[in-house]
């Protein structure tokens, strides 16, 4: 399941692994999540640990701002995931308004800073680059955004590593050198 | 002889609290490169009693030199005439980078750097504009509390390949050079600016355009209205080779520099700079410009002594003070009369040479500098006998009279 990994965590005397996975809670989960658990344990295995904690960090706001949801609207996806994430076997689960300020400008634009409008570019999707003409400059508030969001886990849950669908490498391979030190495990999801 | 720099002089501390709405725009267009539009700004006026004009600043720099002062001259006027000012001090933008005019990205300063230049800063405008009028924001004040949901609202309307549209990021990409997110951001950020602060005018330099189309269009998609734009132009060096005035260049008159060296540097610059200058520092008003240009056109020379008169004495509001380094400087240059009070004294040992002695005096940057003033033949002693080039080996006890380095340094030498 793991496509390969980078290993860049500081030493982990504890031996105990605490892992990061970040999911938008737009709809609500899908049965694909349950392969995290999985994942997590393989490399615990694989990195002779004591043990594995799996956070799942679940942004709640971006979707809110992004569709124009009421808080209740929000609410009622999200609860699915603090209801259904523990069942699959996520030991931890952290909405994003739980633990962040939404008041995001400062902390976005010192990422807008060390990120090039090239790079961006190069993260987008075909699809998007094919309807380039209506992109708005809020696509890349939800590309500093994210960062912000993984900066932001990292130290509050004090991660030492990431899990990361493969779809999302060009993503995290961007995002990884703006954040604090940590292993990053891309994964096979289809 | 006409005495433009007596007129101006007195104009400075002219009240113009009354001044009729069309007299107004006449002073506002001279200082003026470009307005958007010439027809809002006179409706404005007409229609708000008080306006709220606004200009902004990143502290990028802690000295300034007089081309930044250009904008605030326009800034004076608005205030002279009993205008809001709201003064921006853009500690929020100073972190993002202004891209305006840059070949590469600006270095974002850290908040440390901010308050020091801005202190700087603010203490060398004081000498152009009363510092009372100013109403001084910081605009992280209402950037940094933003919310995800206010942001988003905002650059949802701001179509990315438009923001790359400018020609000054299209440059840098051609080049492979990096724009980063943020400086596609800042037209957007001034904008917030001037939707927070309810701006009717803008007032800045001609490069910060694209910028400012930026704000306009902020303040549309907020459903206000239109913010009229006042640019100032670009001034041009002292050097007279086409380049903007710029520490880097040279070729900068500097706010902190003395009476003297201001008004030695404007006498430097080439006549086709006069009528520029002028229109830059002096409330000329559009029907005196014809006049003025033909004056300056048939009298360079002293057009010339009348600007730099009036820019030293822009500072102090005194025309005296003007005048008294006009009588210095022709009595220097035209008369060749040195006095001792002119000259830097320097006392060495008979066996010292010119070049170790004048690089004790701290008066020049470097030995370097000293090296290329000796080769272009620039350090020479001036007595009754005439002018003698001086070697850098020259000892001091060789050296009979004055010593004048480059075009405006004097120094006496005595053997101790």
């Amino acid at each position: 399941m793991i496509a390969y990994s980078i290993r860049g965590s500081p030493p982990n005397p504890s031996k105990v692994l605490r892992l990061g996975f970040s999911v938008w809670a737009r709809n609500p989960p899908k049965d694909y999540l349950s392969i995290y658990p999985k994942v997590a344990r393989e490399v615990r295995s694989e990195a002779g640990s004591d043990s594995v904690l799996l956070c799942a960090i679940v942004d709640d706001i971006w979707p809110r701002v992004m569709l124009s949801r009421t808080h209740k609207e929000q609410q009622n996806v999200s609860d699915h995931y603090t209801t259904l994430l523990p069942d699959f076997g996520f030991h931890e689960v952290h909405l994003t308004s739980d633990f962040m300020e939404e008041t995001a400008l400062g902390a976005c634009l010192s990422y807008a800073t060390k990120v090039t409008v090239s790079e961006f570019w190069k993260l987008l999707p075909q699809s998007k680059k094919n309807t380039s003409d209506n992109l708005t400059l809020a696509e890349m508030v939800g590309f500093l955004w994210h960062i912000h969001v993984l900066g932001i886990a990292l130290n509050e849950f004090q991660l030492t590593g990431l899990l990361v669908g493969i779809r999302s490498e060009f993503f995290y391979l961007t995002a990884r050198k703006l954040l604090p030190p940590h292993d990053v495990y891309f994964i096979n999801t289809s | 002889m006409k005495r433009f720099d007596q007129q101006f002089c007195t104009r400075i501390s002219e009240p113009w609290d009354s001044i009729e709405s069309d007299e107004f725009v006449g002073f506002l267009l001279p200082k003026c490169q470009e307005v958007i539009t010439p027809e809002r700004l006179r409706q404005k006026i007409v229609e708000q009693s008080v306006l709220k004009v606004k200009f902004g600043i990143d502290p990028t720099a802690s000295e300034i030199h007089i081309g930044h002062v250009v904008p605030i001259m326009l800034l004076r006027q608005f205030a002279k005439a009993g205008h809001h000012i709201d003064f921006i001090i853009g500690d929020f933008t100073a972190r993002v980078g202004d891209p305006t005019a840059r070949d590469t990205g600006r270095t974002p300063l850290n908040p440390e750097q901010i308050v020091k230049n801005m202190q700087t800063y603010i203490s060398q405008i004081g000498k152009y504009i009363d510092l009372r009028v100013l109403h001084i924001h910081h605009n992280a004040e209402w950037l940094n509390p933003m919310t995800l949901q206010e942001i988003f609202a905002i650059f949802q309307q701001i179509n990315l390949s438009e923001a790359m549209q400018r020609e000054d990021f299209r440059a840098r990409m051609r080049n492979e050079q990096a724009v980063s997110i943020a400086e596609v951001c800042y037209g957007v950020l001034m904008g917030i600016d001037s939707v927070h602060l309810g701006t009717h005018v803008e007032v800045g330099g001609i490069d910060q355009l694209l910028n400012f189309q930026q704000c306009r269009k902020i303040m549309r998609q907020s459903g206000m209205d239109e913010e009229v734009i006042l640019m100032t132009p670009i001034l041009e060096g002292t050097s007279g080779d086409g380049k903007k005035m710029s520490k880097s260049y040279g070729n900068y008159v500097a706010v902190n520099a003395t009476h003297e060296e201001k008004f030695g540097k404007i006498m430097s610059i080439p006549d086709r700079l006069i009528g520029q200058y002028f229109r830059c520092f002096a409330d000329v008003h559009k029907r005196e410009l014809d006049e003025l240009d033909i004056f300056i056109t048939e009298n360079p020379l002293e057009a010339k002594k009348q600007l730099a008169t009036l820019i030293v004495a822009l500072e102090t509001k005194r025309i005296e003070d003007g005048l008294r380094e006009r009588e210095s400087f022709e009595r220097k240059f035209s008369q060749k009369k040195i006095r001792d009070e002119d000259c830097v004294e320097l006392a060495e040992d008979a066996s010292t040479t010119i070049l170790d002695a004048l690089l004790k005096s701290s008066q020049f940057k470097s030995k370097g500098e000293l090296r290329r003033l000796f080769e272009q033949q620039a350090v020479r002693s001036v007595s009754e006998d005439g002018k003698i080039t001086l070697s850098p080996e020259t000892v001091i006890s060789q050296i009979h009279g004055v010593v004048r380095v480059g075009k405006r340094r004097f120094f006496q030498f005595v053997v101790t």
